[in-house]
């Protein structure tokens, strides 16, 4: 669906939808991101 | 101890070479002062900043960052198993922040004899320019590194009494020397903010303060990784039982740090192209796949074989990814301060530095070269002088 962006209010709106999207995705990747790092740390 | 290097003698090909490229630069230097910068640069009033500047502060500044990132890890966070390195860490930031101040005023600024005689800068301190703030940041670091360096000068010379009494402030130091790493390396992003239209909008952003302190942590620990290696290999006859116990315990975390700092600076870089909507810059021109290559190319990619080499505990994969780091580096200091600035000009009226400013800038590469070794073969930067053994 497309929405129209006719004032920085819009703009704005739009872009921090996006970003707490990312944001959300950015946590999960993280805590993966970090499993993968140290999951072998244990077996010394 | 005896420096073990001495029976080498002077004249060996390394030598020859190195004092062939300082002879030609100082003379080149002598061209540069005798007939101005317009004499041996490229200069123009599109680009009053050249390769120096690039290269002498926006790239060997973040280089010094091993320094802070090791003396924060050691003092501040109590990972004391690393200490071996702290001494490699501040004469590498020392040896980058003279470099960068040295060569800031004795090559690229106009007037060098006004920053001598300290003017303007304590007479007419400009306290509205971020230049000022960098100014300022560094001249104080540098008095901090010294004061972190002249321990090791004092073990060399003998001096106990000096060297005990300096070594007290260590912890107050390292404090400081954060603080202050954490202002300048973040301002040296923060110029940037004030060519909102000369800049390409992909490298233009609000968060470039944020962007070049987070870059400046993984830029320091992979330095830190490159230089142990490097006196690994060449120096290693100097290396006592404790460096090289543990060299892969400092391969691995560093490895690891930085690892976890790239991932911080991929996120907010995504961030700051999704709060500003530049995602159609990506695909429209040559610029966006430039960047596409360096942030995907010189990050994601080290960053992920960082995480591979630790979890594998692969220190050789850790050390060539942490020279791909560096290489990132580089070329994302040149693109910020160089390659994408002024973007709108036609190819033609782009910068290219002269013969010259590249040989001078080899010149200064050489002798801080020349002289880490001096130090390295003399002062007891990777072994417990045996004198002052007890003490570490």
């Amino acid at each position: 669906m497309e929405h129209g962006i006719y004032t920085l209010h819009d703009f704005m709106k739009q872009n921090e939808d996006l970003t707490y999207i990312l944001l959300g995705v950015s946590l999960v990747l993280a805590t993966l991101a970090w499993m993968f790092l140290t999951e072998r740390d244990d077996d010394e | 101890m005896p420096d073990k290097n001495s029976g080498r003698g002077l004249f060996t090909l390394t030598n020859l070479v190195a004092g062939i490229i300082v002879i030609i630069g100082l003379y080149l230097i002598f061209l540069r002062f005798k007939g101005g910068l317009g004499a041996v640069t490229n200069f123009s009033d599109d680009y009053p900043w050249g390769i120096w500047k690039s290269f002498f502060i926006f790239i060997v500044v973040p280089i010094g960052a091993a320094g802070y990132t090791t003396g924060a890890a050691v003092y501040l966070f109590g990972m004391e198993k690393y200490h071996s390195v702290v001494r490699l860490a501040v004469l590498i930031g020392f040896l980058s922040y003279c470099t960068a101040a040295g060569s800031l005023t004795l090559l690229d600024v106009g007037r060098p004899e006004r920053i001598i005689m300290a003017y303007p800068f304590v007479v007419q301190p400009g306290t509205t320019s971020l230049l000022f703030e960098v100014a300022l940041c560094v001249v104080l670091y540098i008095t901090v590194l010294l004061i972190e360096f002249l321990p090791f000068s004092c073990e060399w010379l003998g001096y106990r009494k000096a060297r005990n009494w300096l070594l007290k402030g260590t912890l107050a130091l390292a404090i400081f020397a954060v603080v202050l790493s954490t202002m300048h390396q973040s301002t040296l992003g923060a110029m940037w903010t004030i060519t909102p239209a000369k800049l390409h909008p992909l490298w233009q952003s609000p968060y470039l303060p944020v962007y070049f302190f987070v870059s400046s942590i993984f830029s320091g620990l992979s330095v830190l990784i490159i230089m142990t290696t490097i006196c690994k290999h060449f120096f290693k006859h100097l290396m006592n039982e404790r460096y090289l116990d543990e060299d892969e315990g400092v391969i691995l975390a560093f490895g690891k740090g930085a690892c976890v700092a790239m991932l911080g600076y991929l996120t907010i870089q995504v961030f700051g192209l999704a709060t500003a909507d530049k995602w159609h810059y990506l695909f429209s021109s040559m610029y966006g796949y430039w960047y596409l290559l360096e942030l995907l190319g010189f990050v994601a990619l080290p960053c992920l074989f960082f995480a591979m080499g630790c979890r594998e505990k692969n220190t050789k994969l850790i050390r060539w990814t942490a020279v791909w780091t560096l290489l990132g580096i580089i070329l994302n200091r040149f693109n910020v301060t160089l390659l994408c600035y002024n973007y709108h000009l036609p190819f033609s009226e782009k910068y290219t530095p002269t013969w010259m400013e590249v040989w001078i800038l080899i010149t200064v590469v050489t002798i801080v070269g020349l002289v880490f070794r001096f130090i390295v073969t003399r002062m007891p930067i990777l072994y417990d002088h045996p004198d002052f053994k007890s003490h570490h």
